[in-house]
């Protein structure tokens, strides 16, 4: 079913869009999740929570790509889940994403954070990039792949791709810094 | 900002990006490729032999119905298979499945098994199987549609569907080399240009689109004009700036369409198939009707990546690959008598 009448059927209050967005689009949602979370229970109550969050979004919102709409929630779900966690429970790759993006950004807590500023940031770093570091990044810090699956897609070794992730993240730092965010 | 925030600021990301950061295709090993290629090439070579033998046993095949030529050079194809014929159009070498519904996969694979290559045609099909005129029209659901341009086999086929059937089981051998010549398609010399740079996000991109046929139509002049004016102009590049700029009428617009017999037709356009006819379409740049118009060319679902300003005509699988040198033009129906099918068909 295409995204535009899945769309109309949640303006509608029609609980069929539920099923259509589990159908269409629950795979992708579970691998998010479970790249994130790694933890079965986690991923079945991050679906479920990511359904309902859609449920109470649209209306009003009327996103053009459902699918990355649904991804985008996931992913705050999944985040969010793993700080609730106790660190002894936390499994997934947040469990490594978040140190590695700590080496761009550090951990210091901010009065006020621009997020829409921020965004537009790492578009344009990722804009600058090569598709094959573009492609790194997003599947890395985005959909949560793990070092293992992104060596096998790009068939090459665990030990390039750390590199080439390292590599990036010293270039998005140095993007960050010149653009005048602290770091 | 932390680590979170960076996080979730990643999470935020254009869907273009995001598109950008999907599965790669993974290939499969190239050992088990090179085993099946080898072993498809010994039964390749032993059945062709086998099958040169065959044909030698058998008698030579005449064609009842006199010949067309012509001597245009036909387009090199809808794109991807080197071996495909570039004398017919593919509707002629194409069985559609509303009519394979009417067969089964034994009796298909007999079929295929007798007409193979060049003799694999929808006549040579509908002669086989007996299939009658009327059965064929109500299999294809084309009842009510025969007088309509054959705009769902191809945008710019100019026959209606009925002409189409005609060509199958009519008389007039003409009809029938005209319908089913590769270059009866006419293609615009000029590929389509998308006009808005980047995915506007309040219209459906029908409406930045100028067809390659319109530019045409107009003239190279005025299409230069025009985009020299509107072309960085965003919101204001679109199809009705583009028809008022060239004073191009309503009647000219369907004309240089070929939508003459088509506005009853579900328009099949690159962004949806089944939403509103031609004439409705047709409605939303020439009416007087702001609610109309602004259904029509409101965003829809789309692919969610288009390309920019410069020239796109690859949606919905369709490539158009250029022009022919000259075109067949139909000049109307003969008298020649078609012989039965006692011998499957060919058309030179």
């Amino acid at each position: 079913m295409e995204d535009k009448r899945i769309v109309d059927l949640f303006w509608a209050r029609d609980e069929r869009a539920l099923d259509a967005v589990r159908r269409q689009y629950g795979k992708l949602c579970r691998t998010i999740a479970h790249n994130l979370l790694g933890n079965a229970e986690d991923v079945e109550e991050c679906e479920n929570d990511a359904y309902l969050a859609l449920w109470n979004a649209i209306p009003p919102a009327r996103p053009r790509s459902l699918s990355a709409y649904l991804g985008r929630i996931t992913r705050n779900l999944a985040v969010n889940r793993f700080h609730a966690r106790g660190a002894q429970k936390r499994g997934g790759e947040l469990v490594e994403l978040l140190p590695e993006l700590c080496e761009v950004v550090g951990d210091t807590v901010e009065d006020a954070f621009d997020g829409a500023h921020t965004l537009s940031l790492v578009t344009a770093f990722l804009q600058e990039e090569t598709a094959e570091y573009r492609w790194l990044f997003l599947r890395r810090y985005w959909y949560g792949d793990s070092i293992a699956a992104l060596a096998e897609q790009s068939r090459c070794g665990e030990s390039t791709v750390k590199m080439r992730l390292a590599r990036q993240r010293e270039r998005l730092r140095a993007y960050l810094q010149e653009e005048g965010v602290s770091v | 900002m932390n680590t979170k925030q960076l996080f979730l600021a990643i999470g935020d990301l254009d869907g273009e990006l995001i598109w950008m950061g999907r599965p790669k295709k993974q290939r499969k090993p190239l050992y088990g490729w090179m085993l099946a290629a080898a072993a498809a090439v010994v039964v390749g070579v032993l059945g062709y032999a086998g099958l040169m033998e065959w044909r030698q046993q058998q008698p030579p095949v005449v064609d009842p119905r006199p010949t067309v030529v012509t001597t245009t050079t036909a387009p090199n194809g809808t794109g991807g298979d080197e071996n495909a014929c570039t004398v017919h159009s593919f509707e002629y070498h194409n069985i559609d499945g509303y009519l394979l519904d009417l067969v089964s996969q034994e009796e298909m694979d007999e079929f295929t098994k007798k007409y193979r290559g060049e003799e694999m045609t929808i006549v040579a099909f509908v002669e086989y199987f007996h299939i009658s005129r009327e059965q064929f029209i109500a299999a294809m659901r084309w009842e009510d549609a025969l007088g309509m341009t054959a705009l769902h086999h191809h945008p710019y086929a100019p026959y209606t569907y009925g002409q189409f059937v005609d060509a199958i089981y009519g008389d007039d051998a003409a009809l029938t080399a005209w319908v089913f010549n590769a270059d009866t398609l006419q293609y615009p010399e000029t590929e389509d240009v998308y006009l808005f740079d980047g995915v506007c996000e309040v219209h459906q991109p029908e409406y930045h689109r100028v067809n390659g046929a319109l530019i045409e139509y107009v003239g190279e002049e005025k299409w230069n004009a025009y985009y020299a004016a509107y072309g960085d102009k965003g919101e204001e590049a679109n199809i009705l700036t583009f028809v008022e700029f060239c004073g191009l009428t309503r009647e000219e617009y369907i004309h240089a369409l070929n939508w003459e017999k088509a506005l009853e037709h579900p328009a099949p356009l690159h962004a949806t198939w089944e939403e509103y006819t031609c004439g409705e379409f047709v409605d939303a740049i020439f009416g007087d009707d702001p609610a109309h118009s602004e259904r029509i060319f409101a965003y829809s679902v789309f692919p969610l990546f288009t390309s920019s300003s410069t020239a796109s005509t690859t949606f919905d699988g369709i490539t158009y690959t250029g022009p022919s040198t000259t075109t067949t033009v139909y000049t109307g129906p003969t008298t020649t008598t078609r012989a039965t099918a006692t011998t499957h068909a060919t058309v030179d």
